[in-house]
């Protein structure tokens, strides 16, 4: 139980980290495209990099946020049935749905994997300082790597697999005992 | 490895077992995202599962969605700033001498504040949490209260910057630009339409919202005072919309530069410190990876069902039935609302509009037109039971003497007036579409 209780607090813990985390990823892309938009208007200067640098940045955000809002339960879900429920039926309803959720939530990992895998090992032809180097490019002009994105993805994956598993062992330890897991 | 299975089939299979897992509790999200899989899986053959991270990935880059968090970020931030408060407390001080003068306020405020952010949130909350307790201490009947707090709060995500609207446009290929113009209008007929009701309810029966005491109201000198914390306002809204109809700054960028503006503004008047931004940028976390990741299921679902023929099905369905355009656009009209009752708006936009826009545009009517409409009918979403965010929003904040049952009674009046509005819009299609006609030509 002891190793169970450290495993759901280092779960719940990395996901909220990775929430703070976002607060400044939050606060670089607001700049960014402030910052873009007076030198391109006031300035007439625009960037190349600006707009994808943070479209990239909220890619990220999407991806890793995952995790961070299952832990706070803020997925939408439809109240008809279920809110009318006792705290127990809800427990053996989620119980019921956690199958399907780690259905789609493995396949998207294992999907997900494949297509940054794909994107790290592609030859886009980049070098530097005449050294080969893999990995896909974007098409603009700024041309960044892709696969770091793309790994998020994975990453996202993984933290949102993490949260629903602890939410499967409170569920679990609810139905069984009619009590929240201390 | 795949199996063929008729359209029909395919609909009821898919649709059926989506409903069920809904019916379960499981998110949106998920829900659509393990029916979309397991039946890419099943009709495309397994390795076809490897286009989902594509699909995601795409919607994940996409640009005009970047303003998705910055809008909610910006109303996040506005709702820690006090702005709110100020425009309520001057417009309640120009109108509180009218019978039902607070109610009233309290839709103006929320009129004005709709112009600055895409997101409902922002305004129910402050109005449940100051407005609302000032009504009740003032003997307003409380289904009045609370049913103007709700339909004014949610008139954030009709009037332009709407968040809705960004959706709409990017899922149809249709101009944001003009969906904002046409939303306008619109907005405004929902709100005076509020005013109007509460106003004569009041003067019916002036027992469920007395005026404001004379000895309360400031003098004409302190009333035109109170006009001052418009000017931020008005700098706001001319950074976010001004930039956006004159037509130069795209939707994401007047959102960016939205969201830095709450920021200095509330920062030069003293009220938000950084743990308040740490806050905004928490709540916005939270409600951007639900929009998204709804986004991402809902499309792993629907992309599907429209490659295998579904889109076409659902065409041929309606348009070869032989009924007139105007019944099969009003049975579209309460598919939404039926589903608005249900799901959020993400999702209905995600699951229905793939579907609905070519046929929108096979029958012949203008696909701006059927966006706005879309936008004023599923403000009705907010308000219906069992699932409407604006009951969600103000339930939290609300005294507790204001129970879920008197929430969802006073929605009822302002649902029809929603509907009014609705059929409004569709006899005369000059309210959505003059201003795009002015504002965009060619």
């Amino acid at each position: 139980m002891k190793g169970l209780r450290t495993f759901m607090m280092a779960v719940n813990k990395t996901n909220i980290f990775v929430g703070k985390m976002m607060v400044y990823v939050t606060l670089m892309a607001v700049g960014i495209i402030t910052f873009e938009v007076v030198m391109r208007y006031l300035f007439n200067m625009p960037t190349n990099w600006g707009h994808e640098s943070m479209t990239l940045l909220f890619a990220i955000y999407y991806c890793v946020a995952a995790g961070y809002a299952h832990y706070y339960r803020a997925h939408v879900r439809v109240d008809v049935f279920y809110s009318t429920r006792s705290p127990r039926t809800r427990a053996y309803l989620d119980i019921i749905g956690a199958f399907f959720f780690f259905l789609f939530n493995i396949l998207f990992l294992y999907t997900c994997w494949n297509f940054y895998w794909a994107s790290q090992t592609y030859n886009a032809g980049a070098t530097i300082f005449g050294i080969e180097i893999l990995g896909e490019l974007s098409f603009t002009d700024w041309q960044p790597p892709y696969y770091p994105v793309k790994f998020m993805m994975v990453l996202g994956g993984f933290l949102l697999l993490l949260q629903g598993v602890v939410w499967l062992i409170r569920d679990i330890h609810f139905a069984v005992t009619g009590r929240e897991f201390e | 490895m795949s199996i063929e299975l008729s359209i029909e089939l395919i609909t009821i299979l898919m649709f059926g077992s989506l409903f069920i897992l809904l019916g379960l509790g499981l998110p949106v999200a998920f829900s659509c995202g393990t029916i979309g899989v397991i039946f890419t899986a099943l009709l495309q053959g397994p390795s076809a599962i490897n286009i989902i991270p594509t699909r995601v990935f795409g919607l994940m880059v996409n640009y005009l969605l970047a303003a998705i968090p910055l809008f909610i970020f910006m109303a996040n931030i506005l709702e820690r700033s006090g702005l709110i408060a100020d425009i309520y407390e001057m417009v309640y001080q120009w109108v509180g001498h009218l019978k039902g003068g607070v109610a009233t306020a309290t839709v103006g405020a929320c009129t004005m504040m709709a112009a600055m952010v895409g997101v409902i949130g922002a305004s129910e909350v402050t109005m449940g949490l100051i407005a609302l307790p000032e009504m009740l201490k003032r003997k307003y009947d409380k289904y009045l209260a609370c049913g103007s707090i709700l339909a004014g709060g949610t008139l954030g995500i009709l009037i332009p910057p709407s968040v809705m609207l960004i959706v709409y446009g990017m899922v149809d290929n249709s101009s944001i630009g003009q969906l904002y113009g046409g939303a306008f209008l619109p907005g405004f007929l929902l709100a005076s339409l509020y005013a109007i009701y509460i106003t004569i309810r009041c003067y019916i029966n002036p027992q469920m919202g007395p005026p404001i005491p004379k000895e309360e109201r400031l003098p004409l000198s302190g009333r035109i005072r109170l006009l001052l914390p418009l000017l931020p306002a008005g700098i706001l809204i001319f950074l976010v919309l001004g930039t956006i109809f004159i037509g130069i700054a795209a939707p994401t960028e007047a959102a960016g530069v939205g969201a830095t503006g709450a920021i200095i503004i509330a920062i030069l008047q003293g009220r938000l410190k950084w743990k308040g931004i740490v806050e905004a940028a928490e709540n916005t976390l939270k409600s951007s990876a639900m929009v998204l990741w709804t986004m991402f299921g809902a499309n792993i679902f629907v992309a599907l069902y429209v490659m295998v023929g579904g889109g076409q099905f659902v065409t041929n369905l309606l348009v070869g039935s032989g009924l007139s355009r105007w019944v099969i656009l009003w049975i579209m009209q309460f598919i939404l609302i039926f589903l608005g009752c249900f799901i959020d708006w993400v999702g209905i936009i995600m699951l229905t509009i793939p579907i609905f826009g070519p046929i929108i545009r096979q029958l012949g009517f203008d696909p701006i037109w059927f966006g706005v409409l879309f936008a004023v009918n599923l403000q009705m979403s907010f308000l219906t039971p069992p699932f409407g965010y604006a009951l969600f929003y103000l339930k939290g904040v609300a005294p507790p003497e204001v129970t879920t049952t008197d929430i969802w009674r006073s929605a009822a009046p302002f649902l029809g007036l929603q509907f009014i509005g609705l059929v409004l819009c569709m006899i005369f299609p000059e309210i959505i579409l003059i201003v795009p006609k002015l504002f965009y030509r060619g």
